[in-house]
C-alpha cells in the first residue's frame, strides 16, 4: 500500500464510497447495493466498510478522505438562487433553508462524525473537492489516454453545470464552465419530470422512449427554451422552468408550450411523450456535439473523456462517436454522482503526485468497473448448503458450455460472478442473460422478469473481437455507454404493413438479434474483452461456438425499482421471485425446476417502490 | 412557528435583497446576450483545480 485515499459522495443522490491506492482505484460501491434502497442518499457507511474490508485496512491506514463537493460554495449558490427567484420561491426557502443551517453547511463535519461512528480507526483529514473537479478527475485520471479533452455535463453541483478541462499526463486543468441555472442535465430532467418519470432516475427511460417519437417539438425547444451558441454554450429561458424557485421542475409556461399538463406518473404514454422525448434528445445531442467540437478546438486533443450524469446518455455518446469529432471517447462508467466519490479521491492522489501507471498497459484503470464485493466459491457453497439449495458445481469450461446451451434453448439465466459493478450498468458480474436471436426475448424479459414497461430495450454484450461484425462501432465500449447501429449484414428488411407508430413499432423484427435491436436499428453495445471478466468472456465464447452468435442479451440482475443484487442470497431471492430459469453463482449452476417451492414472500412486489 | 418566522424573514429580508441584487446584477445571469458569441466563463490560467505533479 502506498497512499490510500477514501472518496465519498453522499446526501444528494446515489451515495458511494471509493478507495484509491496511489492513483489506482481498488474498491468502489454504491450504498444502495448494501442497504437495498434504490439511489440511497444517506451516508455510505456500508460502502465505506466494504472498501476498507476489501483492502484489509482501517481508517488508520487511510491518509485522507476526499469529499466530492463543496457544501459552502453550494450554499452560496442556493442563497443566490433564493435572491434571483424573488418574489417567488418562499416555499422552497422555507423547506430548504433549515436543513442547510442545521447540518448541510457543515457537511465535512458530518462526514467526519459518521466515519468516526463506524469505529474503524482515526478519521484522517477531509479534503473537500469541487463537484465538477470530482467528475473531471473520474473521467481523465483512470482513462487510458496520455492526454485528452475532458467534458463534464450534469444537472448541477455547486455552480458549474458544464465544465471543459484539459488533461495532460498527471495534470488536469479547467478551461471553462457554464453555471446554474443554465444546465443541460436540468433541461433533460425537466422533460423527464414533464413526461411523468422520476427526476434523477427516469432520464434513462426518457432516452429509451425517444426513438418511438418524432422530434416535432425540437424547434420549439430551440426557439423558446434554449439560446444555443455555435460553440455549444447556452442559456435557458428560466421563465419556463420552476427548478430555481420551487420543488418542481416545470410549471404553467411549460404546459402552455407543450400542449397541456404533464403526464401523471403511472398514466398512459401518449404520442406527445414519445415526441417530447425525441425532441429533447435531439436538442441534447446537438448541444453535446457542439460542445465536443469546441473541446477539440480549444485543447487540440484527439481523444475525449466524459463524465457527469449527461454522459450516461449513451445515445448521445454514440452520436458523438459516430460524428468523429474525436478519434476516440472514454466514458467513466460511474458517470453520475456516485462516480464523484472515486473522482474526489483521484483528485487528491493526483495533487500528491500520483503517477498514472496504468498508461503503460494501454488499458484504463477501472478494471472493467468490477470494483465491488466478490464472493468465493467456499462462501457461495456454504450459503447454498446452509439453505439446502440444490445445485451442480462445475469447472469453468463445462459451466460455460452448459449455460450456453441452455441460453440457446431459450432459457433466461441469472449470472452472478466475481466483483460487483461500480456504476449504474450491469456488465456481466450481476446480470440476467438471454438469447438475442429470440424475437420474444425482449417482451418476455421485460414483463416476466423485470416487471416493467415493454418499451424498454435491452443491451447486447458482444465479444470484443466480433463487435465490428455486428455493430457499426469503431472503438471499444466496455461500459455499455455507447449506442451504435446494428451492422447492415444483420439487419432485416422490414415489410411495410401500414404506418406503425409508438409502441406498435416494437412488434417488428429488425435484425438477426431482435431482442437487442431498438426501433431505430440501434443497440447499447457492451464489448467484452478477455481480461477483466474471464468468466463472462468464456460464456460468450461458448455461446458463439454453439450458435455462431457472439452476442448475449445483458440486463441488470434486479427487478423494477430494486437495486442490482449484490450477495448470493439476493441473487437467489431474485431468481426465485422471477421467471429466470437458471442461476449461476460462481462455479454453481442452479436449475429452477429443481428448487424447492418459494414460500418466503408473496407480497414482495408491493414492498419494492416503483422506479 | 418556525415557518412563520421563515416567512417573515423571506418577506422582509430576502425579497427586498433579491430586488436590489437584481438591480445591480442578476444572481442567475438570465439575460440572453445576442451580441456575445459564447456563454463560457473562462477559468483564469493558473487557477486549475487539479494540478497534479508538474514535473513531467
Ligand atoms: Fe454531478
Amino acid at each position: 500500500m502506498t497512499d490510500l485515499v477514501l472518496g465519498i459522495s453522499a446526501y444528494y443522490h446515489d451515495s458511494a464510497a471509493a478507495l484509491v491506492d496511489g492513483g489506482r482505484p481498488i474498491a468502489a460501491a454504491q450504498e444502495e447495493r448494501f442497504t437495498r434502497r434504490r439511489h440511497d442518499r444517506s451516508f455510505p457507511a456500508r460502502a465505506v466498510q466494504y472498501c476498507l474490508r476489501a483492502a484489509g485496512v482501517t481508517l488508520d491506514d487511510v491518509t485522507a478522505v476526499a469529499y466530492y463537493e463543496d457544501a459552502s460554495l453550494k450554499f452560496r449558490r442556493v442563497l443566490a438562487t433564493y435572491l434571483g427567484a424573488v418574489p417567488r420561491g418562499r416555499q422552497s426557502f422555507q423547506a430548504t433553508l433549515p436543513p442547510w443551517l442545521s447540518w448541510k453547511l457543515r457537511t465535512p463535519r458530518q462526514v467526519e462524525r459518521e466515519l468516526a461512528a463506524l469505529g474503524l480507526g482515526t478519521v484522517p483529514p477531509i479534503s473537500v473537492r469541487k463537484h465538477h473537479e470530482s467528475h473531471a478527475a473520474s473521467a481523465f485520471f483512470p482513462s487510458p489516454y496520455e492526454s485528452a479533452a475532458v467534458l463534464c455535463i450534469d444537472g448541477v453541483g455547486e455552480w458549474a453545470t458544464t465544465t471543459l478541462w484539459h488533461g495532460r499526463g498527471d495534470r488536469l486543468d479547467q478551461l471553462a464552465e457554464l453555471r446554474f441555472p443554465h444546465s443541460l442535465g436540468l433541461l433533460y430532467s425537466a422533460f423527464t419530470y414533464f413526461c411523468g418519470f422520476k427526476v434523477d432516475s427516469g432520464e434513462y427511460k426518457l432516452m429509451g422512449l425517444a426513438p418511438y417519437g418524432r422530434p416535432r417539438f425540437a424547434d420549439r425547444i430551440r426557439e423558446k427554451l434554449i439560446d444555443l451558441k455555435p460553440d455549444g454554450t447556452f442559456k435557458l429561458d428560466m421563465r419556463y422552468f420552476e427548478y430555481h424557485r420551487g420543488q418542481v421542475m416545470t410549471g404553467r409556461g411549460f404546459e402552455r408550450l407543450f400542449d397541456g399538463p404533464r403526464r401523471s406518473p403511472e398514466g398512459a404514454l401518449t404520442e406527445r411523450e414519445f415526441d417530447l422525448a425525441a425532441s429533447v434528445q435531439q436538442v441534447t445531442e446537438e448541444v453535446m456535439l457542439r460542445l465536443a467540437a469546441t473541446a477539440r478546438e480549444l485543447t487540440g486533443e484527439r481523444r475525449l473523456c466524459l463524465a457527469g450524469g449527461v454522459a450516461l446518455n449513451c445515445v448521445g455518446n454514440g452520436k458523438l462517436a459516430e460524428a468523429g469529432v474525436f478519434d476516440e471517447i472514454w466514458i467513466q462508467p460511474a458517470a453520475g454522482d456516485a462516480g464523484g466519490a472515486l473522482g474526489a479521491a483521484l483528485a487528491v492522489t493526483a495533487e500528491r503526485g500520483a503517477r498514472r501507471e496504468h498508461l503503460a498497459t494501454g488499458r484504463d484503470a477501472m478494471a472493467g468497473s468490477l470494483l465491488g464485493p466478490a464472493y468465493s466459491d467456499a462462501e457461495i457453497g456454504a450459503y447454498l448448503d446452509g439453505h439446502a439449495i440444490p445445485y451442480r458445481r462445475m469447472e469453468r469450461d463445462e459451466l460455460s458450455r452448459t449455460v450456453a446451451e441452455k441460453l440457446a434453448d431459450g432459457a433466461i439465466v441469472g449470472w452472478h460472478q466475481g466483483r460487483m459493478e461500480f456504476g449504474p450498468r450491469a456488465l456481466g458480474a450481476r446480470s440476467i442473460l438471454g438469447d438475442p436471436r429470440n424475437p420474444d426475448m425482449q417482451s418476455t424479459m421485460n414483463l416476466k422478469i423485470k416487471f416493467r414497461e415493454s418499451f424498454r430495450p435491452f443491451a447486447p454484450a458482444v465479444l470484443a473481437e466480433h463487435a465490428k461484425d455486428y455493430f457499426e462501432i469503431n472503438q471499444e465500449s466496455p461500459y455499455m455507454l455507447l449506442v451504435a447501429g446494428v451492422a447492415d449484414q444483420h439487419r432485416l428488411e422490414v415489410r411495410s404493413g401500414g404506418e406503425r407508430t409508438g409502441l406498435d413499432l416494437l412488434k417488428v423484427r429488425r435484425s438477426t438479434i431482435p431482442a437487442v435491436t431498438h426501433v431505430d436499428h440501434s443497440a447499447r453495445v457492451q464489448t467484452v474483452g478477455p481480461d477483466v471478466n474471464p468468466a463472462f468472456h468464456a460464456l460468450l465464447g461458448a455461446f458463439k461456438e454453439h450458435t455462431g452468435c457472439p452476442v448475449l442479451v445483458n440486463t441488470s440482475f434486479n427487478v423494477r425499482g430494486e437495486p442490482i443484487v449484490n450477495t448470493p442470497a439476493e441473487a437467489y431471492t431474485c431468481f426465485m421471485r422471477t421467471n429466470v430459469d437458471y442461476l449461476v453463482i460462481g462455479s454453481f449452476l442452479l436449475d429452477k425446476a429443481e428448487q424447492p417451492p418459494w414460500t418466503a414472500d408473496d407480497n414482495w412486489r408491493t414492498e419494492i417502490p416503483l422506479d | 412557528m418556525r415557518n412563520f418566522l421563515l416567512a417573515v424573514v423571506y418577506l422582509l429580508v430576502v425579497v427586498p435583497a433579491g430586488f436590489v441584487a437584481r438591480l445591480v446584477r442578476d444572481p442567475l445571469d438570465r439575460a440572453v446576450r445576442p451580441e456575445q458569441d459564447s456563454y463560457w466563463h473562462y477559468t483564469p490560467v493558473g487557477r486549475a483545480a487539479v494540478t497534479g505533479s508538474v514535473t513531467r
